[in-house]
């Protein structure tokens, strides 16, 4: 099994976990606004709800990737079972809650243009979907708010779980760039007037916030 | 993205590391940058995107709690309403 003093059974699952680590942190960092490519070749704004679905889905992949890093770095003894376990009931609950959030926002998003037609601008859309979507607002303030609690959770947990440091700084950043999608996802919906700016929720406030796209 | 793609194809030919989670986040990316003109099939791939996401995410927890003799997470009762 050792071979030059290099453990091969850790060799892989360490290479994969950099490697996920790596590329998670770069797709995360480079998003941005999302735009539609016209027929014509232009670009145009999205709607703030295909922005919102664009950050949300974002986050669900970065959730699922972290998954599989998580695993992997239990699997090559970077972290203990326990808090391995601890980490990954988080990620299943923000799951949910994400499913959640998903079907609300996605629902709202094809109510829009069932009441705006299909001609609408964006503005109209815009407006339309925030209609729509203001009879979940409670519901989506629950589970956007539990998200971003169990986001801050997992922040302390990876700083704490990893023994390696190069891999808990990686895995920190990613798990704050989630926070950061939830926190643009949030902060769009207070824009259209979905739901209201102000909030206690705890660690929000943590959470880097982008000028939100127009 | 393009940088992206050359080091995720040079990672490859080093041997297969990259995990297939991150190629499909190589692709949720492509999707975030061109969405399409047509606002209902964009909000149906964002929306099917997420929810693919979330569901493997939930699988992957699953399996891995079972592996270790651990309890699997409860059945989400509000997403089954």
């Amino acid at each position: 099994m050792f071979r030059h003093g290099i453990d091969g059974k850790k060799l892989l699952p360490a290479i994969v976990v950099c490697f996920t680590l790596f590329f998670a942190g770069l797709v995360l960092l480079a998003y941005g606004c999302a735009y539609r490519h016209l027929p014509g070749g232009g670009k145009a704004p999205a709607t703030a709800f295909e922005q919102v679905l664009a950050w949300n889905a974002a986050g669900a992949q970065a959730n699922s990737g972290l998954a599989d890093t998580i695993i992997g770095l239990q699997r090559a003894g970077f972290i203990s079972i326990p808090a391995a376990k601890s980490i990954l009931i988080k990620q299943g609950q923000i799951a949910e809650a994400d499913l959640r959030i998903t079907n609300l926002i996605s629902a709202a998003a094809a109510c829009a243009q069932q009441s705006a037609g299909a001609n609408a601008t964006t503005a109209e859309l815009d407006a339309a979907g925030a209609a729509c979507a203001k009879i979940s607002a409670p519901q989506l303030r629950r589970d956007i708010d539990l998200v971003t609690s169990l986001i801050v959770a997992l922040t302390d947990e990876s700083a704490l779980g990893i023994k390696d440091p190069a891999k808990r700084d990686a895995t920190t950043a990613v798990v704050k760039n989630m926070g950061n999608l939830i926190g643009q996802v949030f902060t769009m919906l207070s824009k259209v007037g979905v739901l209201a700016p102000a909030s206690a929720a705890p660690g929000r406030g943590i959470f880097r916030m982008k000028e939100v796209c127009s | 993205m393009s940088i992206v793609v050359t080091l995720y194809q040079l990672a490859s030919l080093l041997g297969a590391v990259v995990v297939p989670s991150i190629e499909t986040a190589l692709k949720i990316k492509a999707a975030f940058e061109s969405l399409g003109p047509e606002y209902r099939a964009n909000i149906q791939a964002l929306t099917d995107a997420a929810v693919h996401a979330n569901a493997e995410t939930i699988a992957k927890v699953n399996a891995w709690l079972m592996e270790q003799g651990f309890e699997p997470l409860p059945p989400d009762a509000a997403v089954a309403k």
